[in-house]
């Protein structure tokens, strides 16, 4: 034989040994399961953020176009400019503006600051379901691990969720990630290990606070599954994570409260003790979690710790777990009303559910053989298109171009002066001040009214002509609310003209009055 | 001590459990009984209603004459379905009772939903545990979907409850090898009704009978043997003796247009997705894939069992695939297989959970109870969501408004259900909704052409035309326009307009 021609035989059989792993059915599900991922929340990514949480996505817009504009990036004119850098430096900064930044460099490419944040949500929460699968194969096997990627990626909610420009899609990435990496060390610790558990988790509080709930219990957990409380406190490794978890955080709060003071007001209005002795607030909390995670994955997850070997897991999860109940009582009453503050609830679900998923699979191979194994795995595959369909239907359902127009619009009659506007808005005026370049006053709303009482504060009646006395116009987006203040409602529809209407919004001419002479009249 | 304990825990705690759930389970189908039952599928409530009065007045010698001339000839409007079982036996209550009370029905389909409840405990306690039959029995009455449909005035409460008779019948059949004679009449008898009640039945019970069949140790001796043959012949002769014999062309007309004119939507991805999307709103795609998954977990004769009502079920969608794509009730065969899943899936935590801390335990059954709670209060919500006691008076009202001296053509609610029964009135032709002709649309037939000439031809010989169903109307533009500008408002009343067909504007 030919020397050269048994080389490359030789060569091409070496590669074909080491792309044979690459192209095994697993990788090639996974990989199928990561590019199905994508398209999905790539699909329509343009529409304006306005299908989930406006408020807190043109947040981060805000801040994030205020960096774009203060770099000189972004194709804006000098007066949206300066209005943008003001906007976006008005805005409170509760945790660091790391996706903020990030968006925004990424727009100095040229892409619109909004879709750039979204992008960045969404391949961090796609980045996230790597160590999902890697630590859900470990409870549960291929096949767990699989399954709880599937519910990390589908779930109709995750998919909306993870395509939002805020930070929870990051901190969730970050959650699976450290989760990862403390499974790791507790399995064989190491200060290598250490760091990365550290370094992870610290990056995951660092970007949003909260994730030191699930976090701090998942570590404690994992810790004290295997190790005594003594050894863990002497422990150097232990003490290098606790350091490198929370001091990033701790710093940022520290330079927020008693540096720059912009944190010192940010802690009001979060902790709401007397909501505990309400059964209400518990089946509103039930309520939220069915709508996102759903009831029976978080009882399949639970049933799954129940059949986890691992003991390191096991305490990370019910850790995980206890951590996320002890941040609902910490935040009672944004966990009961916003969907969005279950988020950290994802990849622990995700992961209590491989175990579950693994044993069922062995299960049905023993007792049913391969045609169970066949039908089971038909009846997922099945489900799980079913699934993708509904959401893409979700996603293409709604189209919000039509608004950003409507606000430049409204902005540019109301001649950019903010100083003449007060509105009752859905969203505290966001989309005028991200469209129209405006930062109106706000009419509080019954919602916030609310809040307050339960937080304790006093309330006096909102005054109109007090409130209004300096305003030419009032802005009325959310007419809903309207109808709930029927005092507010009569006042303006009795005195004052209307100035402008489309179908997002009604403007009231306060200055106009309705029984005022006209001149020339 | 110890032997009190183990007894207790043994005996007296699986039973305190039994009862506490049916008992919960009656609670929730009893609450707001008296609510006139538009709940769930109206037309189909009311047509048993209707039928029962009629049945009810025929049979109370006591009944003014003029009204049981009504009844019964309102009765005689209905097509027949399945064997008016259910009404009868109603109608015999009602005569025992002394009335006719809507509730009497709704409360008697609630206890066949339960009798079937108990036999699915036996059932799974069988192939399963205790933990696995408690959970099946939990999920099949706490269920919301199943509390508001299974105490529906139709017969299709009592079918599934049949259904998991037959299943547990035949279960202990399959056990005694197909050897016991009581066992074997048993599961014919539940067989036969199952179907006879609706014959939807018969896909699964014919699939867990052969199930079940291939479970038997000596098969081919089994084939010699009386009993199997003795089982089979109940299972079909009762069923066949009415629906071949006794309504046998009637039975090919439905089947024909319900079947066979349909088919071609088996055909149609979205068909699928409609039965899901029908599916998603009654139980969470993800139990529906655990349970699936977990029935292979399950012994021998509990898949029988089980995989029968599975490819029953699935039988049911792909023979009547517009039914059961628009209308829940056809999904109510897929709860026992569903609840015998989770009985396996249970039953095999279970045993792990054995091996753990009692607070992990602890832990355990705490949660089993917040979601059974939880499940509970959802179920009552639902049912106190809403209120119908207003919606009689105004059918009543127009019932007795309306002229009796020409005929009236209808596009109203629920093919004329609701009038026929609270109004005791009945259109003389009925308009087609725009759901209908969808129908008729996916059945091969073609939308009339000229619009004119359609309304001309349903409208001769009538003399008003009843419109209830506004929604409709405003479906379908050209039939508002026709009779907004082309004829009179006789009458107007809440709810209704009766325009004048006699006359023009």
């Amino acid at each position: 034989m030919n020397p050269a021609h048994s080389k490359n035989r030789r060569w091409l059989e070496s590669l074909r040994a080491a792309l044979q792993p690459v192209f095994s059915v697993q990788v090639m599900a996974v990989a199928v399961i990561f590019l199905t991922a994508a398209i999905l929340r790539f699909y329509d990514l343009s529409d304006p953020p306005l299908d989930f949480h406006p408020t807190r996505q043109l947040h981060s817009a805000l801040i994030s176009r205020g960096y774009l504009a203060a770099w000189g990036g972004g194709n804006l004119t000098d007066f949206e400019r300066s209005r943008a850098v003001a906007l976006g430096a008005s805005e409170s900064r509760i945790e660091p503006p790391v996706i903020e930044f990030l968006a925004a460099c990424l727009a100095l490419l040229g892409t619109d600051v909004i879709f750039a944040g979204r992008a960045l949500a969404a391949g961090a929460w796609l980045f996230g379901g790597l160590p999902v699968f890697w630590t859900g194969r470990r409870f549960g096997g291929v096949t767990g691990g699989m399954v709880a990627l599937l519910l990390f990626f589908f779930l109709p909610y995750a998919v909306i969720a993870s395509r939002a420009f805020q930070p929870d899609p990051l901190m969730v990435s970050l959650i699976a990630w450290a989760l990862w990496a403390i499974l790791r060390f507790g399995d064989t610790p190491s200060p290598r290990r250490a760091a990365w558990a550290g370094l992870l988790a610290g990056a995951a509080i660092l970007v949003k606070q909260v994730a030191v709930f699930p976090l701090g219990l998942a570590f404690a957990g994992c810790l004290l599954a295997d190790w005594e409380w003594h050894r863990a406190a002497h422990s150097r490794t232990v003490w290098l994570i606790g350091i490198l978890s929370f001091l990033p955080a701790l710093l940022y709060n520290v330079y927020g409260v008693f540096g720059d003071g912009f944190l010192s007001q940010q802690y009001a209005l979060r902790f709401f003790p007397a909501l505990y002795s309400d059964p209400g607030f518990y089946i509103r909390w039930m309520l939220k979690v069915e709508s996102t995670v759903s009831l029976p994955v978080l009882l399949g997850a639970l049933l799954g710790l129940a059949l986890l070997q691992n003991r390191n897991g096991r305490g990370l999860l019910i850790g995980g777990l206890a951590g996320y109940l002890l941040y609902g009582f910490a935040f009672a009453y944004h966990i009961s009303t916003h969907d969005y503050y279950q988020e950290p609830l994802f990849p622990l679900v995700a992961l209590g559910m491989a175990p579950l998923a693994g044993w069922i699979w062995k299960g049905i191979g023993e007792r049913s053989g391969k045609p169970g194994r066949v039908l089971s795995a038909a009846a997922l595959i099945g489900i799980t298109l079913f699934t993708l369909y509904t959401t893409r239907s979700t996603l293409r359902r709604t189209d919000f171009r039509p608004e950003p127009p409507l606000w430049r619009a409204l902005a540019a009659k109301m001649e950019y002066d903010s100083a003449n506007v007060i509105g009752l808005f859905d969203d505290y005026g966001y989309r005028l001040m991200y469209w129209g370049y405006m930062m109106p006053a706000n009419w509080s709303t019954t919602g916030d009214e609310q809040m307050r009482i339960l937080a304790g504060q006093t309330l006096t009646p909102q005054d109109f002509q007090t409130i209004t006395g300096s305003k030419r116009f009032f802005v009325v987006q959310n007419l809903k609310e309207l109808e709930n203040q029927p005092i507010l409602r009569n006042t303006l529809y009795n005195n004052y003209t209307i100035f402008d209407q489309t179908n997002a919004y009604i403007v009231f001419d306060l200055k106009s009055p309705k029984n005022a002479t006209q001149p020339g009249q | 001590m110890h032997t009190g304990l183990t007894l207790f825990r043994a005996k007296l705690l699986p039973l305190l459990g039994l009862i506490t759930l049916l008992l919960l389970g009656l609670l929730l189908r009893i609450y707001d009984l008296d609510d006139p039952p538009f709940d769930f599928h109206p037309t189909r409530q009311l047509r048993a209603a209707i039928i029962t009065r009629g049945m009810y007045y025929q049979m109370d010698q006591a009944a003014d004459p003029a009204r049981k001339e009504q009844a019964i000839a309102l009765w005689q409007t209905m097509e027949t379905y399945e064997p008016p079982i259910f009404e009868r036996l109603t109608a015999f209550v009602y005569l025992l009772t002394g009335g006719e009370r809507l509730w009497i029905p709704r409360l008697l389909a609630s206890l066949a939903w339960l009798a079937g409840g108990l036999a699915l405990y036996d059932l799974a306690r069988r192939v399963t545990s205790t933990w696995g039959a408690a959970t099946a029995l939990a999920f099949f009455v706490c269920l919301p979907f199943s509390v508001v449909a299974s105490r529906a005035f139709q017969p299709d409460p009592l079918m599934v409850a049949l259904t998991i008779c037959s299943a547990w019948a035949l279960e202990r059949w399959s056990a005694s090898d197909g050897t016991s004679w009581k066992w074997t009449l048993l599961a014919g008898i539940f067989s036969g009704l199952a179907i006879l009640f609706k014959v939807l039945a018969v896909f699964g019970v014919v699939a867990m009978a052969l199930g079940f069949f291939l479970t038997l140790q000596r098969r081919k001796q089994a084939l010699r043997q009386p009993q199997t043959w003795v089982l089979a012949g109940l299972l079909t002769l009762l069923p066949a003796g009415y629906y071949l014999f006794g309504i046998g062309k009637r039975s090919a007309d439905f089947a024909f247009f319900w079947t066979v004119q349909l088919a071609d939507l088996l055909l149609q991805t979205k068909f699928y997705l409609r039965w899901l999307a029908l599916l998603h709103g009654l139980v969470d795609p993800i139990l529906i894939f655990l349970a699936l998954a977990a029935s292979f977990l399950l012994p021998a004769r509990g898949k029988a069992a089980a995989l029968g009502l599975w490819a029953g079920y699935l039988m049911i969608g792909l023979t009547f695939p517009y039914q059961v794509a628009s209308h829940e009730y056809y999904s109510l065969p897929l709860l026992p297989p569903l609840a015998l899943g989770f009985a396996a899936l249970v039953d095999a935590i279970s045993n792990r959970l054995k091996t753990q801390p009692r607070l992990a335990r602890a832990g355990v059954a705490a949660i089993a109870l917040v979601v059974l709670g939880y499940t509970a209060w959802v179920a009552r919500s639902t049912l106190a969501a809403q209120s119908y006691r207003f919606e009689p008076v105004a059918w009543e009202k127009m019932g007795a408004a309306l002229p009796r001296d020409g005929e009236i053509i209808a596009l109203v609610h629920d093919y004329g259900n609701r009038l026929k029964y609270y109004g005791w009135r009945a259109p003389n032709r009925y308009w087609l909704t725009t759901g209908d002709s969808a129908l008729m649309a996916a059945a091969g037939s073609s939308a009339p052409q000229d619009f004119d000439a359609y309304f001309d031809d349903q409208t001769k010989g009538m003399h008003y035309f009843l419109v209830t169903l506004f929604s409709d109307l405003e479906a379908q533009p050209l039939l508002k326009a026709r009779l907004y500008d082309t004829y009179p408002i006789a009458q107007q009343g809440d709810g209704y307009i009766l325009f004048d067909l006699t006359r023009s504007r």
